[in-house]
């Protein structure tokens, strides 16, 4: 049976009220799974459940919030505030935009145009 | 030396304190699902760790709904996921069964015109009218009898006997489900004809 804290931890992505859900989005759009996410914030794999059961960084505390998990974590703190800036603001994009044109916003901005695309 | 529940509440209070809801979670969810397994509620590893997590995610968003006048952090979380294993029970049994086929045995007068297809309750009105008029509960039991369910502990839970010592427990659940069944049986007796 898989890790039941990691369980917990997949369970509650949808949910910004845990960090779990800033770094699923920022894993989503860059292609990470729970390895290359843990690589990105310079985390070993089984200490990322435990991150992503935190507490997000407050927008009005944001950098002592950051320092204070990184700190907690022994990470560097600009990975993880960087994760957390673009998963967070993917998740707005989200609901501001229905699910299929926030895919089709995010593919736009982030595909190469075909070759032979008119300019 | 472990948090006393005066210092999980003081940390998860603190705004300043993001890292004080994972703590929370890694220490109590084992303890969790070793008490939720002793209870041998079910075998079902899955809902036993769900239940678990029920409980401490809908803790760690409302920690003001505990009463440390009223029993302990421990007893608080245990009791209530305890009551999420015995909803996530329910609803299983529910979905597992949602097609359940009738027991043949009870159905005398089946009109079974299909050598291929066993009678299903639902082509029986008065049967499905029997089975629509018990309360929750009851309702649950039968759909556990009709899926073949044999352990006691299960249908103990459902009913709420689950305090009661073993062997009354066995008792009264099997007056439970006779109860049950000779409804269905009464019903189905009419329909035998002369």
């Amino acid at each position: 049976m898989t890790d039941p804290l990691a369980n917990l931890a997949r369970r509650v992505e949808p949910d910004p009220f845990f960090l779990a859900a800033a770094l699923a989005e920022y894993a989503r759009t860059e292609g990470l799974d729970d390895a290359g996410l843990a690589a990105a914030l310079g985390l070993p794999p089984d200490r990322l459940p435990h991150l992503k059961l935190c507490r997000p960084p407050r927008s009005d505390h944001f950098w002592p919030d950051v320092e204070h998990l990184a700190g907690r974590f022994g990470i560097p703190p600009e990975p993880l505030a960087e994760a957390v800036r673009r998963g967070e603001a993917v998740a707005l994009a989200r609901a501001a935009n229905p699910p299929t044109d926030a895919g089709a916003f995010l593919a736009a901005r982030d595909a190469d145009p075909p070759a032979d695309s008119p300019p | 030396m472990p948090l006393g529940s005066q210092d999980w509440i003081a940390r998860l209070r603190d705004p300043a304190d993001r890292s004080a809801t994972s703590d929370f979670a890694a220490a109590w969810l084992p303890e969790l699902i070793a008490f939720l397994t002793r209870r041998r509620l079910t075998a079902d590893d899955v809902l036993v760790q769900e239940a678990a997590g029920t409980a401490i995610l809908d803790f760690l968003k409302a920690p003001d709904r505990f009463d440390p006048a009223k029993r302990s952090l421990e007893g608080y979380l245990r009791m209530a996921a305890e009551g999420d294993l015995r909803n996530a029970i329910q609803r299983e049994v529910r979905r597992r069964n949602r097609e359940v086929q009738f027991p043949v045995e009870l159905d005398p007068a089946a009109g079974n015109e299909s050598d291929d297809e066993p009678p299903r309750l639902d082509d029986f009105p008065e049967l499905v009218a029997v089975r629509d008029a018990l309360p929750e509960a009851e309702r649950t039991v039968f759909e556990m009898i009709a899926a073949g369910v044999r352990a006691t502990g299960p249908y103990a839970v459902v009913l709420g006997l689950d305090g009661l010592p073993p062997d009354e427990q066995a008792a009264a659940v099997k007056r439970a489900k006779e109860r049950i069944l000779k409804r269905f049986q009464r019903a189905a007796r009419p329909r035998e004809g002369p």
